[in-house]
């Protein structure tokens, strides 16, 4: 076999790959379109009718982990404080932090040791104190110290010691629309069937005006770096997540911003501490265990802007976290391998799982691949240069194609970003992102994919600016 | 001519209630939220305020609790769908003169703000 | 270019000619996309001027006709023809119509509601009513029930047990709000489970929409819905019509675990006082929901004493009980310590 017949193979291998993702993106892209359309429609004659005074919704524990934080922990606190639903607790695990985190909180909110007494519903480890506040005005608050046990714990923990039989887990440094738990409940209430979960979409806050914990105005990040991480957001969520919920096929309610059944959790044995990929692998053993058991169930998606994060601003650290976010998906899928291609499981056997194999886990290694591949034919081969630039055409018009098509969707449905610089700006952005960004983000799931290889189980803590700190108005 | 400013955010709303006021003969302004009220405010004196409490930025009691330290001779009518006690409360123990409910009687609110008017400008025995 | 093209074209593999088509489509595609992205806004911004515009005209026109009565019938006729062409122009009407009806009440309402009609708008809510696009449906009966038009019933009705539930919702409001009396009548036609957002829903509704006598809560209790007859109780105890407790009792006995446990609840809050007996007589041969349920209105039903003791009484392994439990007691415990203080 000469080099020109393993090269014709190999052309022929991408080529198929290729038309294969194509083919998924443009289901998604279809189904996307459906769902937002028929959200858009929901929403164009009367305001949601506000049903923040009823006393018949139920009570919701709002679940924050908290690891060395201690830099906005009390202003994030104040902003959980001031959200808009008649009946919720606020629980701050603190997870063994080392800074001052917890003596923030203490003195902040005059908090004073209660006498406390639970069983390990899920095991952790250990609790060192409960806290509560002597100010009335902060009577939903309480604070757990914890010995350090990784975020899956802490939240266990949690969910341990919470009263409420709805919980909401939340990055703490999430900023939150008032309504957000209003809206995320509704699922849950408005289903004859049970839910076991319901998540929202999450948006970018970098640069965005904040003002007491609340988004005011919406602006676009002058990084670059920032500005793909929106693109990427779109894709994620007015594509992805969008198609899938509108399949059932949901797999991953991001560990940011998601609301559970207590109960179901419990039965499922909580987060599973030993995966970085905890948000997601909870749901898969959530829906896993209920396809199991034959109990009919539902999965709630909401897809209005509710939770608002700050991305990785460093290269460095976008790095660590896809590193991370990669490790946690090849071990989601590894330890429910059995569902794969596996008929009882349906959508999520046929289509979810192995979607996430081939496009989430896999893509970025054959792309990888790809890349090694057309440099060894550049060095062994006297190929036209013609032939790398139409591969290259090729590649290049169907991510900006992808990205332009999530641009639309937004432009169609939530239009955040409303001064029309923005959008040139953006569009600009994903005419460079597939040459700068891809190629990174790539790099970081091969490298995440070595790290797991190599046994590496290390968390990556993600430094942050501080909400407040990027831009205060006036 | 006695000067009133009104604060709500529904233009189609405020637009009605400056119509009706200046026809009962008010020179009428027009604030869309707490934060032009207050730079208004600024600007002008006026003999009356006339606000909702559902407003963007800032609440309706925050902006009465802004006026009443700032302009305290100055009476202010709450017009809001609010039904929830403990804000109606808030309001008149802030020393809001007068209440009025959404929907509104166009016809009952001239009389309530000529009232409101009447009462302040009486001098103080 | 060209000669690039041509080049392929003779000389190149197959693979080179699909990507090289590949690559156009997606280009044009995404040009597509970028002229469609850009047409939206400039549609947008176009529209949202015409919307303006049209809005001033209404509120203008709407406020001479309400506060100075110098319109005649040929007035508004004429104002009729020259702007409410469309069913896009009519739309906005009715949308601004709707905002002066919501605001205002007494004459002025009247006023509103015969302009509506004097207008024609009620033929296109109708037309929408029938157009059998759910989307169309809910907000016609969105617009029927804030304009009170009765005159729908019949078409409305057909919508209470629709799959979609937006629609479903509104035709629930358009009920309460049109009823004069007897606001959950609608309740009967009803086929399929009413969920937990809807029974708030229809609560809230009562309260905002509906201002008749408070209808007698108890002629639910024998719906054949579970979920209705669950709604039945929470609005008796809601509305203290403590003369409807006799009727619930009977649900203590009830075999169906939820309605059970809405009965002690709910018994509970109306103070029924037999209740603290049958507690105390069932508890240990009571699931662990109910259990659950029964912790936690101890506290209303019984004295303290009466609460403690149920703590021996809750089985060791039922740990999800005695959280909730102890949970109580704290809470109990330092509510006591602050009044002695």
């Amino acid at each position: 076999m000469n080099i020109y017949q393993i090269a014709e193979i190999a052309s022929w291998l991408f080529l198929f790959y290729g038309i294969i993702i194509s083919l998924g993106y443009s289901f998604a892209a279809i189904f996307s379109f459906l769902e937002i359309r028929d959200y858009k429609r929901k929403h164009n004659f009367q305001a949601e009718f506000t049903l923040l005074q009823s006393s018949s919704l139920p009570s919701i524990s709002v679940l924050a982990p908290a690891y060395n934080e201690e830099a906005n922990v009390v202003e994030n606190v104040r902003s959980l404080l001031t959200l808009n639903y008649p009946s919720y607790e606020i629980v701050i695990i603190n997870d063994g932090s080392k800074d001052g985190t917890l003596q923030q909180l203490i003195e902040t909110f005059d908090l004073e040791e209660k006498d406390f007494k639970y069983y390990q519903f899920i095991s952790t480890q250990k609790v060192r104190a409960v806290y509560k506040s002597r100010n009335k005005a902060y009577k939903n608050l309480k604070i757990i110290d914890k010995e350090n046990g990784g975020k899956a714990d802490a939240l266990n923990t949690g969910i341990n010691l919470c009263d409420h039989e709805i919980t909401c887990c939340i990055d703490v440094d999430c900023i939150l629309e008032s309504d957000a738990l209003m809206k995320l409940v509704k699922p849950f209430l408005n289903n004859t069937k049970k839910v076991i979960a319901s998540g929202g979409i999450i948006r970018v806050a970098n640069s965005c005006i904040i003002e007491d914990g609340r988004i005011i105005d919406v602006k676009l990040p002058d990084t670059f770096l920032a500005r793909a991480q929106i693109i990427e957001y779109f894709r994620a969520f007015l594509m992805g997540r969008m198609a899938w919920s509108r399949l059932d096929g949901l797999l991953l309610i991001s560990g940011a911003f998601g609301m559970f059944d207590k109960e179901t959790v419990i039965k499922v044995g909580g987060y599973n501490p030993d995966t970085v990929g905890e948000d997601m692998e909870l749901l898969v053993r959530m829906r896993r265990k209920m396809r199991e058991e034959k109990i009919s169930y539902n999965v709630g998606f909401v897809p209005d802007p509710l939770c608002w994060t700050e991305v990785p601003q460093k290269w460095h650290i976008l790095h660590r976290q896809r590193n991370r976010w990669t490790r946690g998906t090849a071990e989601t899928l590894w330890i429910h391998r059995k569902m794969l291609f596996n008929p009882k499981y349906k959508v999520l056997g046929m289509l979810s799982t192995p979607y996430w194999l081939f496009f989430e886990w896999l893509a970025p290694l054959i792309e990888f691949l790809g890349i090694l591949y057309v440099i060894y034919l550049l060095i062994f081969s006297n190929l036209n240069p013609l032939v790398y630039l139409i591969f290259f055409a090729v590649v290049y018009s169907f991510a900006i194609l992808f990205s332009i098509t999530a641009l639309f969707f937004e432009e169609f449905s939530f239009q955040q970003y409303k001064k029309p610089k923005y959008i040139i700006k953006l569009i600009g952005t994903i005419l460079i992102e597939p040459l700068v960004y891809h190629p990174f983000i790539m790099w970081a799931s091969v490298k995440g994919n070595w790290d797991l290889y190599k046994g590496k189980k290390n968390w990556g803590t993600m430094q942050r600016t501080g909400l407040g700190n990027p831009q205060k108005k006036k | 001519m006695e000067k009133i400013l009104v604060i709500e955010d529904n233009p189609m709303v405020s637009k009605s209630l400056e119509f009706k006021l200046s026809r009962d003969g008010y020179e009428v302004f027009i604030a869309e939220d707490g934060r032009v009220a207050k730079e208004i405010l600024e600007k002008h004196n006026f003999d009356l305020i006339l606000t909702d409490l559902m407003l963007p930025f800032i609440t309706g009691i925050q902006l009465i609790e802004h006026v009443k330290a700032v302009y305290p001779e100055t009476p202010i009518i709450v017009l809001s769908t609010s039904k929830q006690e403990d804000i109606i409360m808030d309001a008149f123990n802030l020393g809001v003169e007068d209440f009025i409910t959404k929907p509104f009687s166009p016809n009952e609110l001239s009389v309530r703000v000529k009232r409101s008017l009447k009462i302040v400008s009486q001098p103080v025995r | 270019m060209q000669e690039f093209i041509e080049h392929i074209i003779q000389n190149g593999e197959l693979i080179l000619k699909i990507n090289l088509i590949f690559t156009l489509l997606f280009f044009l595609t995404t040009l597509f996309f970028i002229s469609s992205i850009l047409y939206l806004r400039y549609h947008k911004i176009l529209k949202e001027k015409k919307v303006k515009k049209l809005n001033e005209k209404l509120s203008n026109f709407i406020n001479i006709y309400l506060f100075d009565e110098s319109l005649s019938p040929k007035d508004i006729k004429n104002f009729q023809s020259q702007n409410l062409k469309n069913t896009f122009e009519q739309k906005i009407a009715i949308k601004a119509l709707l905002v002066f009806e919501e605001n205002l009440k007494g004459s002025t309402n009247t006023m509103i509601r015969d302009l509506f009609f004097t207008w024609e708008l009620d033929k296109l809510t109708e037309r929408d009513l029938k157009s059998g696009v759910w989307y169309k449906v809910a907000r016609a009966i969105y617009v029927s029930s804030e304009l009170r038009l009765i005159d729908f019933k019949e078409l409305v009705k057909s919508h209470l047990n629709t799959e979609r539930e937006e629609v479903r919702q509104q035709a629930i409001l358009y009920f309460i709000t049109i009823s004069e009396e007897q606001p959950l009548e609608f309740l009967d036609l009803i086929k399929t489970p009413i969920t937990l957002w809807e029974q708030i829903y229809i609560e809230e509704c009562l309260k905002t929409k509906y201002s008749g006598p408070i209808p007698d809560f108890s002629n639910l209790l024998h719906h054949n819905l579970t979920s209705v007859q669950l709604f039945s109780m929470k609005m008796i105890s809601e509305y203290n019509q403590f003369e409807n407790i006799e009727k619930m009792v009977p649900f203590l006995l009830s075999e169906k675990e939820e309605l059970k446990n809405a009965a002690i609840e709910y018994l509970a809050h109306l103070e029924y006082s037999e209740l603290l007996d049958y507690c105390k007589e069932t508890f240990n041969s009571q699931t662990p929901n109910t259990k659950k349920v029964i912790i936690k209105i101890l506290q209303r039903i019984g004295n303290t004493d009466d609460f403690l003791k149920f703590e021996s009484r809750i089985p060791a392994h039922d740990w999800m009980n005695l959280q909730v439990f102890n949970n109580l007691k704290s809470n109990y415990i330092e509510e006591s310590n602050s009044v002695t203080l």
